[in-house]
């Protein structure tokens, strides 16, 4: 094909040629500006911008009701533009991300056009692929972007066959049961040909893979034991890892803050709370709980020394793991030491974990004195060897034998998405399905795809096509992808060990990036195609991820913007283009699947006899609210199992809670032992592989939902030096001559970023804290080993899997030091806003 | 690369060396022009119009305002000779995009009023509202093929255009004297207020030099045309 350029200049070739030897001193200015000659050109080169008429406000002024990942709310609409932003009257914490929202939408980051980076266009697929992410883009239109992005689908499957193409594509993608462009993008794939896909999450990774080993469910997106039973009946309330009041502010649906009330009304009853954290956070303060805080990386060990003791002590439910688990015998002389000579002692523990061995012991005591919920965040397992750590926490929970009692056992969501809220008998909406096979027993997840890798190993699948990699049991070979497609996520935040990553985009020949605004990824694309928000489209998403307490309409707010288009209709139009658009459609619009997901929904009320309005009237008050039941009210995880473990066995190859697994034992992986089992990960604090003397926290930040907002204006709320905040405990600071307020550079050996110093007593020393989701601002874009200007932290961590098992990401994994910058500071370029710089 | 920016002194410095008044037929040539340079990437065609003999003198005359002629030489450098004008106008066109459509998420500046007026820096805001309701009533409207917000930079140009055009060839009456009061009120609040810092963004993020030299062009301009405004109104 002939590169659009040249074809460009063919055009002009037309024209008149000029010559440098016209005159026309003779000529005065005014004559020739005021001549026919004179408006030939300007027609030529300056089109008259201004037409005769009146524009009318597509959208009339008024409010708006719709939901995103921060809740639902209400948009103040004027003159077509969106002004303002409340959260709904009926949630009890609306977030303060909201405003951020809004701004989001009017960012100047905003993809505007469709662009395609300069090289590509005019040399072809794979063009200067070192330069991606410093390579001019230049506009193209609608037609001539997605022309050439079937030609490249074409082009690929063609060439390369059905694995050429990866469309793992993941991230946080806007709710919507309809514009869930994932699910769209994979359905387009479906009807071209094949595709590589990915399992798992980065938020999960590993214990999603685990559990279903142990529990028999995924557990970590799964409703717990409701706050109002937690309220009456537990006695102590453990965080371990977890940051509930920051985290809860989101959900994958619709948040209906749910957590929030219980979370009070649980401070209100004056008892006990413990976080166990590296860092003294938000919610340790909210509850004035007690804050224990071991080595990052160790909590395997520090539940050892506790299940040790409570062994030792004889303070442990025999009886409850006779009953309702299998191979605590085989796990006990491992804790003993009888198998390999160290028992794992209070002692031992405290060594590895750095806490007082009394302490542990006291942990061991107090645990088995009431009733005591174990409330896990997640990220003890985005930590290399990650499977181990919920793992050894439900073994614990077991020793204390209170799982299915109301207010003890343990609970892996309570952080996430307001776990605990108490639930409705609403019914569930169905939405556009990828087109994929559905899987037996998950209606909403699919297979779909030539082959599948688990997500967090793309940069291992990108440098070692053809290698044989180990998942779950399977050991299959990494596919040879030359493009990929990717919508509604930003793996250039999500994704550890940045430089290693920038190199190994190289290998990709296209790729297309479909997004609202110009992410790290869209950056380092070649296609790049704007979407619109989820404001402004029509949508309907649930309320409350496990409440699911209402449906409601996410009405479009305001008009695309610029030539933004909804996800549905760019893959209509591609699917249009490999002459399937009847496939893709269904032959339905917008509105028309939005309503028939509704009717879905109704006709499952009917059998339930729940009462729902019809989709006209639905539409109209915007959404329908589903009363929270007796039941819901006063859920019990794993009551059933507890009254009747033969008639309700969970589904693990037992039927039991599994402290060991003969499945995990028979892939016998050195990485992912059949018990839950101390193993030293690749580096910690203090360990003996340590080569940097500080473990870096990468939390989830309070300001935004990892890398998204970090473009608006809640920034303000949290940035330090305008960079991201680094926490650093007085005595480390000390060392180092940083005060609070300083640049500091972050360095180890695969990378280097800069942050704002806060110096603090709320971190233990030898520990400092950045929080995942800055976006990413090499000074040198393109260049590996470039400092990172504003504060991605994943400059840091290590792209490794967590073990052979669920080989999910250790976004938690990193040492490295600090210093007090000093060199001339580069300036932050990452956030284009002219008055936020 | 298309080479650095040439050195411009400062519009003050320009204003005082122009010593002749435009005529409005003339001033609404001049400011269409420079709506065009910032509303969208230039053609190959535009390029190529700006080769032929009419175009060549056309910037030679642009050339000989002061205020003007930092932009018209570019042009003219850029339409120079009788190569390909794809590769130029794949460069310029990669410069526009970098900085005002935002590409790269990195340094830019933005076209917008809005983005420099308002307190978060955002898009659609306050100015785009003011903006929306002057086209109003002036009884225009954007064309379709431009899905640009109404405070866009090349739009608030287009209305001086506009305005001044509707002043020409009328006598010094008073219907003359309220067009000048519109554009003098215009300009004060619409553009005097944010394009000495657009501007400031072009030369500081622009790496091609034409679009630095483009926005000293239009700030130069738009503050003579103010002060011969300002003459003709005392």
């Amino acid at each position: 094909m002939e590169p659009p350029a040249a074809a460009l200049a063919k055009r002009g070739e037309g024209m008149a040629k000029g010559t440098k030897h016209f005159t026309s001193s003779d000529l005065s200015r005014r004559a020739f500006l005021g001549s026919t000659a004179a408006a030939g050109v300007l027609g030529a080169v300056a089109p008259s911008l201004l037409v005769p008429g009146m524009a009318q406000a597509a959208v009339p002024d008024g409010e708006v009701f719709t939901g995103s990942h921060w809740g639902a709310f209400r948009a103040t609409v004027e003159g077509g533009r969106w002004t303002a932003v409340k959260g709904w009257e009926n949630d009890p914490q609306p977030s303060h991300q909201l405003e951020g929202v809004l701004d989001s939408v009017y960012s100047p980051t905003r993809i505007k056009y469709p662009m395609v980076r300069r090289a590509f266009l005019e040399k072809g697929p794979g063009a200067d692929v070192e330069s991606r992410g410093k390579d001019d883009f230049v506009r193209v239109s609608w037609d001539e972007a997605l022309d050439l992005v079937v030609k490249e689908l074409k082009r690929v499957e063609e060439t390369y066959g059905p694995t050429g193409t990866y469309a793992g594509s993941y991230g946080w993608k806007s709710p919507g049961k309809l514009h869930n462009c994932q699910n769209l993008l994979r359905r387009m794939l479906n009807l071209k040909g094949s595709f590589v896909n990915s399992a798992g999450d980065y938020s999960t990774g590993a214990s999603q893979v685990i559990m279903p080993h142990v529990m028999g469910t995924l557990e970590v997106y799964e409703q717990q034991t409701v706050w109002p039973v937690l309220v009456e009946s537990t006695d102590l309330l453990v965080f371990w890892g977890a940051d509930p009041m920051v985290t809860n502010q989101i959900g994958w649906i619709i948040p209906d803050h749910g957590a929030y009330p219980g979370m009070e009304a649980f401070k209100q009853s004056g008892k006990p709370v413990i976080f166990i954290d590296p860092v003294r956070n938000e919610s340790c303060d909210f509850f004035g709980a007690e804050w224990i805080a071991p080595k990052p990386q160790t909590d395997l060990a520090m539940m050892l020394g506790i299940a040790h003791t409570m062994y030792v002590e004889n303070l442990h439910d025999q009886g409850f793991l006779d009953d309702y688990t299998f191979g605590f015998d085989k796990f006990l002389p491992y804790l003993t030491g009888e198998s390999d000579g160290t028992p794992k002692s209070a002692e031992w523990a405290s060594e590895i974990c750095g806490l007082p061995a009394d302490k542990l012991k006291e942990l061991a005591r107090r645990f088995t004195e009431g009733k005591t919920m174990l409330a896990s965040g997640w990220s003890l397992q985005r930590q290399h060897l990650g499977e181990q750590r919920h793992w050894m926490l439900v073994t614990l929970a077991s020793m204390i034998g209170q799982i299915g009692l109301p207010g003890g056992g343990f609970g892996l969501s309570y952080h996430y998405s307001s776990g605990g809220s108490p639930g409705a008998n609403g019914p569930v909406l169905p939405g556009i399905t990828d087109g994929g096979t559905a899987v037996e027993g998950a209606a909403w997840l699919t297979e779909s795809g030539a082959a599948t890798i688990p997500l967090a190993r793309i940069v291992d699948m990108l440098e070692n096509p053809g290698a044989d990699f180990d998942f779950n049991g399977k050991r299959e070979k990494y596919p040879d992808v030359k493009m990929t497609y990717w919508t509604g996520g930003n793996p250039f935040a999500h994704h550890q060990d940045r430089n290693r990553m920038v190199k190994a985009w190289q290998k990709f020949e296209t790729v297309v990036v479909q997004d609202f605004q110009w992410t790290a990824t869209a950056r380092h694309a070649d296609i790049v195609l704007p979407a619109t928000t989820s404001y402004e489209r029509n949508d309907i998403e649930q309320y409350g991820d496990y409440s699911l307490k209402a449906i409601i309409g996410m009405k479009k707010v305001i008009d695309p913007v610029f030539e933004a288009r909804s996800d549905f209709d760019i893959f209509a139009e591609i699917s249009e283009r490999l002459g399937k658009k009847d496939e893709f459609t269904e032959g339905k619009s917008e509105m028309d699947w939005i309503e028939e997901f509704y009717d879905a929904a109704l006709q499952q009320a009917e059998i339930k006899q729940v009462e729902m309005p019809s989709f006209e009237e639905f539409w109209e008050q915007g959404y329908v609210e589903f009363p929270v039941t007796e039941a819901g009210n006063s859920y019990v995880r794993y009551a059933d199992y507890r009254e009747d473990p033969l008639l309700e066995p969970l589904g693990t190859p037992t039927g039991k809670i599994e402290i060991f697994s003969r499945n995990i034992e028979k892939m016998g992986y050195d990485d992912c032992p059949p018990h839950p089992t101390w193993i030293e990960p690749i580096e910690r604090l203090d360990g003996p592989t340590a080569k940097y003397p500080l473990h870096v926290a990468t939390s989830h930040p309070r300001g935004r939902l990892h890398s998204q907002l970090n473009g608006t204006s809640l920034r303000k709320t949290y940035t330090i030096a305008d960079r991201e905040p680094c926490l650093i405990n007085p005595e480390d600071a000390a060392a180092r001559g940083i005060a609070d307020g300083d640049v500091v550079r972050l360095f180890n050996d695969r990378g280097q970023m800069l942050a704002g110093a806060k110096v603090t007593d709320a971190i233990r020393p030898g520990v400092i804290r950045v929080n995942e989701g800055g976006w990413y601002d090499p000074v040198e874009p393109g260049t590996p080993g470039s400092l990172d200007a504003y504060g991605d932290v994943n400059t840091l961590t290590v792209d490794i899997g967590t073990s052979k098992l669920a080989q999910a990401n250790c976004g938690h994994t990193v040492l490295a030091d600090v210093e007090k910058f000093t060199g001339d500071l580069p300036e932050i370029k990452v956030f284009n806003t002219p008055n936020n710089g | 690369m298309l080479g650095t920016s040439e050195v411009i002194g400062s519009p003050q410095d320009l204003g005082s060396a122009v010593s002749e008044q435009l005529s409005d037929d003339e001033r609404a040539f001049v400011y269409r022009w420079l709506a065009g340079v910032f509303a969208r990437e230039l053609s190959v065609e535009a390029l190529a119009a700006y080769r032929t003999d009419e175009g060549v003198a056309l910037l030679q005359h642009l050339e000989g305002q002061p205020a003007l002629a930092g932009l018209a030489s570019q042009l003219a450098r850029c339409s120079a000779g009788e190569g390909a004008l794809g590769p130029v106008a794949g460069e310029l066109a990669g410069a526009f995009a970098r900085l005002f459509l935002s590409a790269g998420g990195r340094r830019s500046a933005p076209p917008y009023e809005s983005a420099y007026t308002s307190e978060r820096g955002l898009l659609f805001q306050d100015a785009t509202d003011h903006m929306a309701k002057r086209l109003n009533e002036l009884a225009l409207t954007l064309p379709r093929d431009f899905p640009e917000p109404p405070d866009h930079i090349a739009v608030q140009l287009s209305v001086m255009a506009e305005l001044a055009s509707r002043g020409a060839d009328r006598g010094a009456d008073q219907a003359q004297e309220e067009l000048i009061r519109m554009q003098q009120s215009f300009a004060e609040t619409r553009l005097i207020p944010w394009v000495p810092r657009f501007r400031d963004d072009c030369v500081a993020f622009d790496r091609s030099g034409f679009y630095a030299a483009a926005a000293d062009s239009l700030v130069a301009f738009v503050m003579h045309d103010v002060a011969c405004l300002q003459t003709r109104g005392d």
